[in-house]
């Protein structure tokens, strides 16, 4: 069977992984190939701070909090080795800080350590009444997807330069199943007025001295467009807009100054720190990720399609999870096509 | 017109620094002179992880232990939330301390004083397959070897002098000081005659691993993972009795076996250096102050040293009992006659 996947960012890769973990075996041959514009370190994947952190609350989508669990332990069943520096991930533990109590978040089970803040932790953060610390997980993306390179390629995976314009232009060319992880593009592909753009910009700085991440949240503006403060292995990223329907891929520096002076003001200490980039990024926001199968007819026969895009602003967070729901769709595919294990009785 | 009280520090590390500036500041009409032999970056304090953990001492009153690290901790938590934070080389540490066996003190006294103390959780120990127990919580971590030159700017700001000068005993200082303030760690031995202070020697290596960002201490005390602002300090060893100052590597290799089964991707950490230091250690750390008889007068000597492996965290708080005794010295020193 011949795989073809769309996109090279976090969720292209690791769905890539799962299929091949879960199917390498069971179908032969099997060919996966991964068709994108932009690889690492060009992809929204590589811009984003890294850190594992699902939105406070899922609004009753379970599945989704499921699939933010999973890729938590995944990821954390990685620590007891050294291959986990290779891989970008490292624990670190940090502050979520409101300006008025909150329910627990959807993510209190899955992290390490989750408490309420005491009053001498609040006493830290002037301006803020309420709020969590507990230990969570770094992914950080430049490090994670050069490495899920490196897996795939060794597994005999390959990579293709190339902006795929349609479904039918990848099945044309033989493809059994086209695994759609387009991301904030996939809207190209096939319209979905679900899909927008949570544009986003971030600062990164030096300064090391930071230890522990801190995510502010204002329950007015909604997520991320507070400041937040994400220190990494090499830098600290600054950040804290979330502008929906703005496709700009500009840094501005109205929002430069913003992040800037906001980020100052929750940590003094910043205030000398040396600023070393500006990135800014869209985040491929949907009212739910779209993790489905979908048969496209073009012609007799009709086009397998798996889409798994619109994670948000929680792509990392989530990625294990649909990555290993999608290998699960993709088993279904086999078992209609009868290329499964029992083809071979 | 009283003359300016004349007052030197000797001891250019944590404690000599931080008491000479709790004076200046505190006691702008007297003269204050710190005087050494050794300066950052060769004092004893240089080399500290610096992480603010304390230890109980037998024969200190409870109360007044409480107040030496109360007092040290929110000195440097304060620096923590200002603009000076990374000029002083103090940072906010979050981690976590790990026992083999439960300990019979569950929560010791500091405990109140570091920031979010809890014990860890089920799920946290799993982590540590050789350990039962273990507490988490948040405390600082003061970086000497940068923190020591911002105390100095902050003496020299004040009105303080500094003089690089071996002392080799009391009676130098008399003609030319009213006070003298002894904070010169092991050299005391030497210099006051001291036979309970002893060295214990600890090595420590710096490595490169930017992504370890909690500590990690076994209660023994011999295990940890310090990460710092440029470096993760990783150790140790407490030889007793012991004044080798050159690295053994007898003891880098078990550092390393150590460090490595309590934090795995420490295994490709490189090592950028690595240093040995002589805890100033006695049974009790020697704040108080006496009346030494010098070449024929009385001269009031506050001593404040013998602090171990707990100089940074008691730095603050012990400096500023140390100004209280020689702020009782000042009463008590006869004034000008006046005609």
């Amino acid at each position: 069977m011949r795989v073809a996947v769309i996109g090279a960012g976090v969720i292209g890769l690791s769905t890539a992984q799962s299929i091949y973990e879960h199917y390498h075996s069971i179908v032969s041959p099997l060919t996966i190939e991964v068709y994108a514009d932009k690889f690492t370190p060009l992809t929204t994947s590589d811009g984003a701070a890294g850190f594992w952190q699902p939105y406070l609350y899922d609004k009753g989508n379970v599945q989704e909090t499921k699939w933010n669990k999973e890729t938590f332990d995944y990821l954390l069943s990685f620590l007891k080795s050294p291959e986990s520096i290779k891989m970008g991930i490292f624990l670190e533990s940090g502050y979520n800080l409101c300006s008025e109590p909150a329910p627990d978040p959807s993510f209190k089970d899955s992290v390490l350590g989750f408490r309420q803040l005491t009053d001498r932790e609040l006493q830290i953060f002037p301006g803020y009444k309420f709020g969590w610390f507990n230990t969570a997980l770094m992914i950080e993306g430049k490090t994670y997807l050069p490495w899920l390179m490196e897996w795939l390629r060794k597994r005999g995976v390959k990579f293709y330069h190339r902006k795929i314009k349609s479904f039918k232009e990848l099945a044309e060319t033989g493809a059994d199943v086209i695994i759609n992880c387009s991301g904030m593009w996939s809207g190209q592909l096939q319209p979905d007025p679900d899909l927008k753009p949570g544009r986003g910009q971030i600062l990164k700085v030096d300064a090391p001295w930071l230890k522990h991440w801190i995510i502010t949240h204002d329950f007015t503006k909604g997520t991320y467009n507070s400041p937040y403060i994400i220190p990494g292995s090499r830098l600290v990223t600054l950040g804290g807009v979330f502008q929906m329907g703005n496709w700009s891929e500009q840094n501005s520096s109205v929002d430069h100054k913003e992040i800037w002076e906001k980020a100052c003001q929750l940590e003094p200490s910043l205030k000398h720190a040396r600023i070393v980039d500006d990135w800014s990024g869209l985040r491929p926001v949907r009212s739910k990720v779209r993790l489905e199968r979908e048969a496209i007819w073009s012609g007799e026969t009709p086009i397998e399609v798996i889409h798994n895009y619109g994670h948000g602003g929680f792509g990392l967070t989530i990625h294990r999870g649909c990555a290993e729901e999608a290998a699960r769709l993709f088993g279904q595919i086999v078992e209609q096509k009868g290329k499964g294990p029992k083809a071979r009785l | 017109m009283m003359k300016s009280v004349r007052v030197v520090v000797v001891g250019a590390g944590v404690i000599g620094f931080s008491t000479a500036v709790c004076i200046v500041e505190a006691l702008p009409f007297c003269s204050v002179t710190l005087m050494a032999d050794k300066f950052s970056p060769d004092t004893t304090s240089d080399g500290a992880a610096g992480i603010l953990f304390a230890a109980q001492f037998p024969d200190i009153p409870l109360q007044r232990q409480r107040c030496w690290f109360k007092d040290s901790f929110d000195h440097l938590l304060a620096i923590t939330q200002s603009q000076c934070a990374p000029e002083a080389g103090v940072m906010l540490s979050s981690g976590w301390q790990i026992f083999k066996e439960v300990p019979a003190v569950k929560k010791p006294f500091w405990s109140e004083f570091v920031i979010g103390f809890r014990l860890m959780t089920d799920v946290e120990l799993k982590r540590f397959p050789d350990h039962k127990f273990g507490q988490a919580f948040t405390t600082l971590k003061c970086e000497c070897s940068t923190y020591l030159p911002w105390l100095e700017k902050r003496f020299r700001k004040a009105g303080g002098q500094v003089e690089q000068r071996k002392v080799n005993n009391l009676q130098e200082l008399s003609n030319s000081f009213d006070i003298i303030v002894n904070c010169s760690g092991l050299g005391s031995k030497v210099l006051v005659g001291d036979t309970q202070v002893y060295p214990v020697r600890g090595q420590v290596l710096k490595v490169e691993a930017p992504w370890v960002q909690h500590f990690i201490r076994d209660g023994d005390g011999t295990t940890y993972i310090y990460p710092g602002i440029r470096s993760v300090t990783i150790g140790g060893t407490r030889q007793e009795g012991d004044w080798r100052l050159q690295v053994d590597d007898r003891d880098t290799k078990g550092i390393l076996e150590r460090c490595s089964r309590l934090e795995p991707s420490l295994n490709k950490a490189k090592i950028l250096s690595e240093w040995v230091g002589l805890r100033p250690s006695r049974k009790n750390p020697r704040v108080e102050r006496e009346v030494v008889e010098l070449q024929g007068r009385p001269v009031p000597v506050v001593h404040n040293y013998g602090h171990g492996g707990w100089g940074v965290t008691l730095a603050w708080g012990t400096a500023l009992d140390t100004l209280g005794l020689v702020k009782q010295s000042l009463c008590e020193m006869a004034p000008q006659p006046k005609l």
